[in-house]
């Protein structure tokens, strides 16, 4: 089966040669028992991008990760990362995952720390002049207990090993919770001096839009399991309007609410109106009902 | 990645080697007073060989003194060498779930079961070495005690203590450790349940061992038997049979004969016979019951790395 899943899709970039997708999942289910945590989830990630994978608590962000980082298996679907399968190789090479909670030795000095990531890569690409600048420029000890460390510390130290795999894929997620707004802007700015230098390509979940709207190009929508949303930024605000009036207006209207006398709709298509915000356009699709979204022409 | 091996094992490792290094003091400790004590009293030869006035006389306070020291340093050493495996297996690989470190290390270029090798034979290695070590120590720390209190190594406390079984015991223990530690998301957890394992295993290992190799037999005329026999090894059976070669049941004998120390004429008893153990069974009964758990073990610890590889699902295959 080719890859065929960008045809068509809200955001999808028609014009142009497409680069190589960094991360492509096709059709891609994941159960837990009887739960469903991801359903047919379908996006791609181009190359070079920092895409935002955005979603409410629960939304199968963290499994979305896992399953591209081999933790979980797909119960079916297609995916490929950086050209490999991880179901079948296991972390693919040239990946970095930093997972949520950072898992690190608690009992180990961050110098400990960047000895026993460079054993764990002594078969790949380690960086350990990389990995101890990381750690350096964020002031942070090398005697240091990794367990002693602040939220912030310990997502730098975290953050540090994982480039200092020398990524082309930087997977992160939710690497700003539980952070103090310093930290949030120090670790994001890590992260983007990272993909400007070296070109990265970057998937980050926040379910907080704030913490991403200003760093990312690329945006993955999750919302029930579903991928409700993906594509460049750019684009995808380009092919939305804000339309505000008494009547709910015509066209593919993916969300509307009504306040007082005003109804404020968010519409897929050019014309009048305002272009949205990241934030209306991500509220507008987690909000619109399933069919409704199907019916303006929408993700399924 | 030895090093990193090394690493996440120290505190385990390092509270292993100092239970060992305090047994080992404490073995060599025992040693010296037993001789000093022996030495003040003038019997210091009833520690090298058990001659007849080391029954009765100057010797009596040294013998009443050390039985208790002597019993509790050999039932510590029956229960130190699992306890050492289980110290340095319990956290092996249920700590890497517990604090989700799995993800860590799952998503490096190591493989899952390089990882798991290196983890277990890290953590292995040593706490066999230092078992040994122990082992041997304690065979020369209680030497004398053995002679003193005629202990044969075959017996059940002696025989647990020595030769090559607590190295087995230590390995049984890990590799329950290691199998429970790839099952349970707890350290505590795969305690629990590799001690209560541990126990039956160690219990049903020891009700059969003497049942593994035929006794040897000593057969004493009735009329020269004088309520003793001189064997080496441990005694497993007492029978007394009649002129036809029937069996005379003990209660029989002991109703008819009372006390009077010989069983000559008494309820018609023409031999009595003794089945035991010899001690010369020492080996072949360790190298028996050693292969079983070795057996075992490497069940136990093929399941664990098969496990593992579905706990630790990343990781370069």
């Amino acid at each position: 089966m080719r890859w065929s899943l960008m045809r068509g899709r809200v955001g999808s970039r028609g014009v142009g040669p497409v680069p190589e997708g960094a991360v492509r999942f096709d059709g891609v289910g994941k159960r837990f028992g009887g739960r469903s945590a991801l359903r047919d989830c379908t996006f791609e990630v181009p190359r070079g991008r920092v895409a935002a994978l955005v979603g409410p608590n629960g939304a199968g962000k963290t499994t979305l990760l896992m399953v591209a980082t081999g933790l979980l298996r797909a119960d079916e679907g297609r995916v490929e990362v950086l050209g490999a399968d991880p179901a079948r190789v296991g972390m693919p090479p040239g990946a970095s995952f930093v997972a949520q909670d950072k898992p690190l030795y608690g009992t180990f000095r961050v110098r400990e720390m960047l000895r026993a990531a460079a054993a764990l890569n002594a078969r790949g690409r380690w960086d350990a002049a990389r990995a101890a600048g990381l750690v350096e420029a964020a002031g942070i000890g090398f005697d240091e207990r990794v367990g002693a460390l602040s939220p912030g510390g310990r997502a730098r130290v975290a953050l540090a090993i994982a480039l200092g795999r020398d990524p082309e894929l930087l997977l992160l997620d939710e690497p700003l919770a539980e952070l103090d707004p310093l930290a949030r802007r120090q670790v994001m700015g890590a992260v983007l001096a990272a993909s400007a230098e070296s070109g990265t390509t970057v998937v980050l979940s926040s379910h907080v839009i704030a913490d991403v709207e200003d760093a990312c190009d690329h945006l993955v929508l999750l919302g029930g399991g579903r991928v409700r949303l993906d594509g460049a930024v750019e684009d995808l605000l380009a092919q939305h309007r804000v339309i505000t009036g008494a009547t709910e207006p015509d066209g593919a209207v993916v969300h509307s609410s009504r306040s007082g006398r005003q109804v404020e709709a968010l519409v897929r298509g050019t014309g009048d109106g305002e272009p949205p915000t990241l934030d209306d356009l991500v509220m507008g699709y987690l909000q619109a009902e399933d069919g409704r979204v199907a019916a303006a022409g929408a993700p399924s | 990645m030895t090093w990193l091996a090394w690493r996440r094992q120290r505190p385990a490792l390092l509270v292993a080697f100092g239970l060992l290094a305090v047994t080992g003091v404490a073995l060599a400790v025992a040693r010296a007073v037993i001789e000093g004590r022996a030495a003040a009293l003038g019997v210091g030869v009833c520690l090298t060989e058990a001659t007849q006035q080391c029954f009765t006389g100057p010797v009596q306070p040294l013998y009443a003194g050390f039985r208790e020291t002597f019993t509790m340093m050999r039932a510590w050493l029956v229960v130190a060498a699992p306890l050492v495996g289980v110290i340095v297996g319990a956290g092996l690989l249920a700590r890497e779930v517990e604090q989700r470190t799995v993800l860590f290390v799952g998503t490096q270029a190591i493989s899952r079961v390089g990882w798991w090798a290196r983890t277990v034979a890290m953590a292995l290695v040593p706490a066999v070495v230092g078992v040994l070590a122990v082992t041997l120590l304690a065979g020369w720390a209680l030497e004398p005690y053995a002679v003193l209190y005629r202990q044969e190594r075959i017996g059940t406390l002696d025989f647990d203590i020595s030769g090559i079984w607590p190295v087995a015991a230590t390995v049984l223990a890990f590799a329950l450790a290691a199998a429970f530690g790839a099952v349970l998301r707890s350290s505590l957890a795969v305690v629990v349940a590799t001690v209560g394992v541990w126990v039956v295993l160690y219990a049903s290992l020891s009700e059969t061992r003497y049942d593994l190799l035929p006794d040897a037999v000593d057969i004493v005329p009735a009329a020269s038997y004088t309520g003793f026999f001189d064997i080496d090894g441990l005694p497993q059976d007492l029978v007394y049979r009649g002129a036809g070669g029937e069996v005379v049941e003990l209660g029989v004998v002991a109703r008819t004969c009372g006390s009077s120390g010989t069983t000559d004429l008494c309820a018609g008893v023409t031999q009595v016979e003794l089945y035991y153990q010899p001690s010369s069974l020492f080996w072949p009964l360790q190298a028996l019951q050693s292969a079983v758990v070795a057996v075992l073990a490497s069940g136990l610890l093929a399941f664990s790395a098969l496990r593992w590889r579905r706990v630790m699902p990343g990781g370069a295959r």
